[in-house]
């Protein structure tokens, strides 16, 4: 009667001049997704670099009404302007809240008045947000920048996913923020399950909530945990009533969510939800080759993957044989 | 030049502003200027009078009017000038009104200003306005109607009426549109199609209209007036001499979601949309060959027998997979299936197991069916050299065509090497001998032991009368080993060895074997030494090498899991060196090989790789050859490379008469399905050769491949192929036992249900048994027509909005969710359910029904529409209303954004239907979720009163919108006329000329210009219908005076205004003076090829770049 799914389309590959933006959450919660996608890149052939200068989106302190707007703008322009000064425009974010961020200060500094008042503190550190800058600069989902290169991953593919149900938990920073820029269809993105076709995994597409955001709404994770716990519950029953094997995250802010919250709702709930929470570049460079210890980090999860690793072969405890496990790293 | 300045004061509109009097005065110093006069309303009577007395009097010859805008009033001065034979290009047009009194209301003084200027522009342009050419061009009396529709027949009728002639081409099988598939039609709530079917039927009898179904239009060239028509007609694989009687649908096996119902139920192949269809001749839907059918070497309808297998029409099922195949329990077992590896659903998840249904066809089937031996029709006899698959297979064809046939065959048993070259435990001797011994109950002798060159020779055959000779004698020899060692004692030859296996035998093997070579003859060899070891008491210990790794290709997959399960070792790119031993093998010494980028056929060594196999056997399977002693007393026959040298298109050999096939031939692989094939060939060319008929190519025009497209395969819901159950791998070695079991029914009618249907008919052949009168034809082709008309309407229609891009709200996911099309049929008496109305997931009547409206309409995001669908309010109203009365107690909600019933009556129907008790609720809705039990939550903010509301529903209907139908886009872009938001053809001006498109002589009708109601869809195909009358009612036409003309002197002849006309007005000429020529027929006055000239060649009348200029520079 209709689709599955609706395919996304096809992008142009994206070779080099990326700067992979690093995330607060990603290196305090989960940094194997940094350390994976670094190792994607390597994989896939994506020239990258991680700056020092690069400083916080400030996003988390923002949305909880900590830090003022004109600060989130200025490091914003500050942090286009060091990606371009370098050489590497293209920023490429862990997080959706550093990419929607980011993306809103750009459309904020088309406004003169707001760009004059940034670049006014700019030209205390010598930085300035000039049409150079927003010209060249780029903001992209680092699965923006892997789906330019998903025609290479069917040949690279070292561990089958054979019969693994996944399905994506879309971000709502990435999706709703800026919903004509997703790259496929915003109220059912399927980039991560499309990236995982290729090793067998099963796609789930379109299912009962799936736009329905991960409940952590910033400090209301903390100010308003019932309510908060209560979206997230609602989350995981629909997904176990899809009986998936992974929830596939693009995000640390839901992937914290997530897997922090899955085992205490479930006994608060007295439901079983039979399946586990990675980050999409997780899953991903196990399919393609990479060792969970090292790569993955699956030690910094709280529910434990270690059934998932041994139902596809990559236990922790049996390195998978002639498997690559390099660490990831700068150019 | 003698210039009359014209100032209209539009009764206050600009004398409001602008104060008359000073302008005139203004007006009487500008150079050229002889007259001025000021007129309330210069349009009127005296006005007029007031011009021709001026013209008269002060012998002008330019009129300049000062008033409203040229769009308004040009006409009428323009008319004005010409009937003072002023010529075409007289009048000056100053706007003072739009673009100045109006606009600057409350700023008289800089008003006053600008009318001084305008006036002063106007005045200089006229100087450079000259007079211009128009053309009379005469009309054909016909017209052409895009789209069969109410829209499109109503147009149809109206200029049949008026004694034109129409063609009426429509895409789909029968005229009826859209309309033909509603229940009924508001604000009347009569039935659609007691409206409908009287108009079809006089649209069918009436002799002005010309129907053309199943028809594309491809192009329309040429001015207005005499278009030419390019339209292809596609086949309807059934002539005119079908009765109606519907016996092909009984029995066609494929079923296919019926466009007709909106997909909620099925049709077959074979079809009639709807009873009351016209014309009432049924259709065929033929996408080509299934991509199955492409890749099987002898053309098997595998599509065919699989739709009759998930039927459970075994018996037919076995007459398709059999009719160009004699040996299809053979193939279902040992075949490549290259038809498995093009299989669509492969992309899926698992090609359909198509061998194995097959098999279980041929195996359940196949020995329950009596042969009756082919009567004799032609008295020359021939004589077949070889009873392999090849010969065999032209012994068969040929006692079809009425040939006496006897095969000589040098073994003692029939079948080639598919009986001596493939063990038991693949290919049961049984079956092979079951199905040789059907080709031969149909009539041709079989000679055994009977050796070509020894027993008899060739030239004997044709001594003793033999019209032809078809040699399919194989490749029966084992190539000869090139290793040193080769001949030591241990050493066997696979061929050999596996024929004396076969012929009963037991060949003596060691208790460490090694094979050598990468095919299935090695496999086959590897696998039966195991059992031969076991038989002889050893453990099985054989290990075979392989040179290259065409065995690890994923065709063999199966073969070589099985191979490991009964204990084989591989040993893949290894290279033979050399055999070890002294007088007996010892073993085998090797060297690893690694593949090679430049060529993936020819790996290379690896120096110092070198290892040593110990053996006490070694068997070698790398290749056969020909026994040619068939080649005595045979004259003329020239041998190439070890194989027949013959015609590949005759399949003749250098001796005339003489033909050959299968691996003997030089032509064609070698595998038992090429072998089927070529013996099929080599039948057709015998009996062309005999019958004098001349020798033709053989290789046959293949009709296109059907295809899913990318996105078919993602809609269909994964389900793994069903298994094949195996003789477990220990078990296996202990015997010959066939180590594959044959689907149970059950399985094999699961498995066949897998199948996508890609070419939608199968080619099965069920109908054309079935059909009493004859009237089904393969045959017919796509036909090219082209026709001559005077005017085109277009009245392509919609299509509904897509509602499953509208993710959330669950369309396509969950089951309970319908569009209003879908329920509309649902509610129809003719419907699938005969008006009942039932909820798919488990055919109970809903009691509680939502509706939602404006499902891609009126959304701003991506995945939906801007635009209002007109119609959805009331179609929602009327079949909430239907619904209420026939199931009094259903609870029907509509939750809608805004209730838009503008139509006459719509507003008091949706009162009546309030009051029958259908409720709205003002709210949208943003995610539909389904619950266990199949019924539906629905979340929405009603927007009266600002709160959540939650409800669980058990049937959701979703008022899906309208857009532009595939037709309406695809005929936009062949007609070259725009199209606006939606995709909906574009009208030349919202209110002046709302049926008119930018290409003159070309009108739109309809939903094809944008979602409307029936009546106005009507309405507005009869005002096209006028238009085309009264064009086509004069007989000829002139062409407008501002048009485009190049000057052949200037142009350069680059092409930029031939790009640049979106009328495909202007050609290029050929030769050393090339220039641009406009067809002033057809050019409709834009300028933009004038803009873009870069030499100024090209001009727009009454607005050369002189004027402009003159008018701009002032």
């Amino acid at each position: 009667m209709s689709a599955r799914f609706t395919k996304t389309p096809d992008v142009p590959r994206t070779h080099g001049g990326v700067l992979l933006f690093r995330s607060c959450l990603v290196s305090g919660e989960y940094p194997g997704v940094e350390a994976s996608t670094k190792w994607l890149f390597e994989r896939l052939g994506i020239e990258y670099t991680v700056h020092p200068e690069q400083t916080c989106c400030t996003g988390l302190g923002y949305y909880a009404d900590l830090i003022p707007i004109d600060t989130t703008v200025a490091l914003a322009a500050r942090n286009a302007c060091v990606a371009v000064d370098d050489g590497h425009p293209i920023v490429a974010y862990l997080c959706s809240t550093c990419y929607a961020i980011n993306k809103k200060a750009r459309s904020i500094l088309t406004v003169d008045e707001y760009r004059a008042r940034t670049n006014a503190v700019l030209a205390k550190v010598d930085r300035c947000y000039d049409d150079r800058v927003a010209a060249t600069v780029q903001h992209r989902h680092v699965l923006d920048i892997l789906w330019g290169a998903h025609q290479s991953i069917p040949g690279l593919v070292r561990r089958r996913l054979d019969g693994l149900k996944v399905a994506t938990h879309p971000a709502c920073h990435y999706c709703k923020v800026f919903p004509d820029e997703v790259l496929g269809s915003s109220e059912d993105y399927m980039v991560p399950e499309e990236l995982l076709m290729p090793a067998g995994a099963i796609p789930t597409g379109a299912y009962n909530e799936k736009t329905t955001h991960c409940g952590a709404g910033f400090r209301q994770r903390f100010v308003n945990p019932s309510i908060s716990l209560a979206v997230t519950g609602e989350k995981l029953r629909r997904l176990a009533e899809e009986q998936v094997d992974v929830c596939v995250h693009m995000c640390p802010n839901c992937h914290v969510q997530f897997d922090r919250y899955h085992d205490i709702i479930s006994a608060t709930r007295h439901e079983d939800y039979p399946f586990v929470h990675l980050h999409a570049q997780q899953l991903l460079a196990l399919a393609l080759g990479a060792d969970p210890d090292t790569v993955l980090g699956v030690e910094t999860h709280s529910q434990n993957v270690e059934p998932l690793l041994e139902r596809i072969g990559a236990s922790t405890r049996a390195p998978m044989a002639g498997a690559a496990a390099t660490s990831g790293g700068g150019r | 030049m003698r210039a009359g300045v014209f100032l209209c004061e539009c009764g206050g509109n600009i004398s409001g502003v602008v104060e008359m009097e000073p302008l005139a005065a203004h007006a009487r110093t500008l150079d050229g200027v002889v007259e001025v006069a000021i007129d309330q309303f210069m349009c009127g009577t005296e006005g007029r009078a007031m011009i021709e007395k001026a013209v008269e009097d002060r012998g002008l010859d330019r009129l300049v009017i000062a008033s409203c805008s040229q769009r308004f009033q040009g006409p009428t001065f323009d008319r004005i000038a010409r009937e003072l034979k002023l010529g075409e290009n007289a009048v000056a047009f100053a706007n003072i009104r739009e673009g100045c009194s109006f606009v600057h209301r409350h700023e008289p003084e800089r008003a006053q200003e600008k009318a001084r200027k305008i006036v002063a522009a106007a005045v200089a342009r006229a100087r450079h306005q000259s007079d211009l050419p128009r053309r009379r061009t005469f009309l054909s009396r016909s017209a052409l109607v895009v789209g069969g529709g109410v829209a499109g027949m109503a147009a149809a009728e109206e200029l049949a009426a008026a004694g034109i002639d129409v063609h009426l081409v429509e895409r789909e099988q029968s005229l009826g549109g859209y309309m033909a598939k509603l229940a009924k039609t508001f604000p009347t709530e009569d039935c659609a199609m007691c409206s409908l079917a009287p108009r079809l039927t006089s649209t069918a009898l009436n002799g002005h209209i010309h129907i053309h179904t199943l028809t594309d239009v491809e192009e329309i060239s040429g001015p207005p007036g005499e278009f030419r028509v390019t339209l292809r007609h596609h086949p309807r694989f059934v002539t005119e001499a079908c009765v109606g009687c519907g016996e092909c649908v009984a029995v066609c096996p494929v079923h296919y979601p019926s466009s007709y119902e909106e997909g909620i139920a099925e049709r077959t192949a074979i079809y009639r949309p709807f009873a009351n269809a016209v014309p009432s001749t049924f259709a065929v839907e033929k996408k080509g060959w299934s991509p199955c059918k492409s890749a099987c070497a002898v053309h098997t309808s595998a599509q065919g027998y699989i739709a009759l297998v998930a039927a459970g029409r075994f018996e037919d099922a076995y007459r398709v997979a059999s009719g160009p195949n004699p040996f299809p329990s053979v193939c279902g077992r040992v075949c490549t299936a290259l038809c498995e590896a093009a299989c669509a659903r492969g992309s899926v998840d698992e090609p359909i197991a198509i061998a194995a249904l097959k098999r279980f066809v041929a195996d359940t089937v196949g020995p329950t069916l009596p042969v009756r031996p082919a009567s004799m029709v032609h008295p020359e006899p021939v004589a077949i050299v070889g009873a392999g698959p090849a010969g065999l297979t032209c012994a068969r064809d040929l006692a079809h065509l009425g040939y006496k046939v006897t095969l000589f065959e040098a073994q003692p048993v029939a079948g080639g090497m598919l009986r001596t070259g493939i063990p038991d435990y693949r290919l049961p001797h049984d079956v092979i001998e079951r199905e040789i011994g059907q080709v031969l109950a149909l009539g041709p002798e079989l000679r055994l032991g009977q050796r070509a060159g020894v027993d008899f020779t060739i030239d004997g055959l044709f001594e003793e009368g033999y019209g032809a000779v078809y040699l399919a004698t194989g490749l029966q020899k084992s190539a000869e080993v090139d290793l040193p060692g080769g001949e030591l004692e241990g050493v066997l030859r696979a061929v050999e060895m596996l024929r004396e296996l076969n012929l009963g035998g037991t060949p003596e093997v060691g208790e460490r074997v090694v094979v050598i070579g990468g095919g299935d003859v090695a496999l086959d060899a590897a696998r039966s030494v195991i059992r031969l070891q076991n038989a002889a008491g050893y453990e099985p210990d054989v290990t075979l090498v392989c040179p290259d790794a065409r065995l690890r290709l994923p065709t063999n997959a199966t073969q070589m899991k099985e191979a490991r399960e009964e204990g084989l070792d591989l040993e893949f790119l290894m290279q033979p060196l050399e055999i070890l031993g002294t007088s007996h093998v010892t073993g085998i010494k090797l060297r690893r090989r690694e593949p090679n980028a430049s060529d993936r056929r020819q790996p290379v060594p690896v120096q110092g790789s070198g290892l040593e196999l110990a053996a006490d056997t070694v068997v070698v399977a790398v290749g056969r050859t020909l026994v040619d002693d068939f080649a005595r007393g045979c004259d003329g026959l020239e041998l190439k490379d070890g194989q027949i040298r013959i015609d590949r298109d005759t399949m003749m050999t250098t001796r005339e008469g003489v033909f050959a096939g299968g691996d003997a031939a030089s032509v064609g692989l070698h595998t038992a399905i090429e072998a089927i094939a070529a013996g099929r060939r080599g039948g057709a060319a015998i009996h062309d050769f005999l019958r004098g008929t001349q020798l033709m190519p053989k290789c046959e025009q293949r009709p296109p491949r059907a295809r899913p497209t990318a996105e078919e395969p993602a809609a269909v819901e994964t389900c793994r192929r069903i298994p094949l159950a195996v003789i477990d791998g220990p078990g296996r070695r202990t015997g010959w036992r066939e180590v594959r079991r044959v689907y149970s029914a059950q399985e094999a009618v699961a498995e066949a249900q897998r199948c996508l249907n890609c070419a939608v008919c199968s080619e099965c052949g069920c109908c054309v048994r079935a059909c009493p009168s004859g009237a089904i034809d393969w045959d017919q082709t796509e036909i090219v027509e082209e026709l001559s008309v005077g005017a085109v309407i277009l009245a392509t229609g919609h299509k509904q909005f897509d509602a499953a891009r509208k993710t959330p709200l669950g369309y396509g996911r969950h089951a309970n969710i319908l569009t209003q099309g879908q329920l509309s049929r649902l509610l129809s008496a003719a419907g699938p359910t005969a008006g009942e109305l039932c909820r798919p997931s488990d055919g109970a009547v809903p009691r509680r029904i939502f509706m939602l409206q404006c499902v891609g309409s009126r959304d701003v995001t991506s995945s939906g529409n801007q635009h209002c669908s007109a119609v959805c309010c009331l179609f929602a109203t009327l079949n909430a209303s239907l619904i209420k009365q026939q199931y009094p107690d259903a609870e029907v909600t509509i939750g809608y954004t805004d209730l838009r019933a503008p139509g006459k009556a719509h507003e008091e129907y949706y009162r009546l239907v309030q009051e029958r008790g259908v409720r709205y609720v003002r709210g949208r809705v943003g995610e539909i979720l389904e619950e266990k039990d199949g019924s539906l939550r629905v979340r929405l903010e009603d927007t009266m009163t600002g709160r959540k509301q939650e409800g669980v529903y058990d049937l959701v209907v979703l008022s899906a919108g309208l857009e532009a139908s595939d037709g309406t886009r695809d005929i936009a872009r062949v007609a070259g006329v725009q199209t606006g938001a939606g995709g909906f053809i574009r009208e030349y001006h919202p209110k002046l000329a709302p049926v008119d498109t930018q290409r003159a002589g070309m009108f739109v009708a309809g939903t094809a210009q944008g979602p409307k109601s029936i009546p106005d869809s009507i309405a507005q195909a009869k005002a096209a219908a006028a238009r085309v009358v009264a064009m086509l009612s004069s007989g000829y036409t002139m062409t407008a005076a501002q048009v485009a003309a190049g000057d052949p002197e200037i142009c350069i002849a680059c092409g930029v205004c031939v790009d640049a006309c979106p009328q495909m007005a202007v050609h290029l000429t050929t030769g050393t003076d090339a220039h641009s020529v406009v067809d002033p027929n057809i050019c409709r006055g834009c300028g933009i090829c004038a803009a873009e000239c870069p030499t100024g060649a090209m001009q727009l009348g009454r607005y050369s770049d002189a004027e402009v200029l003159a008018e701009a520079t002032v």
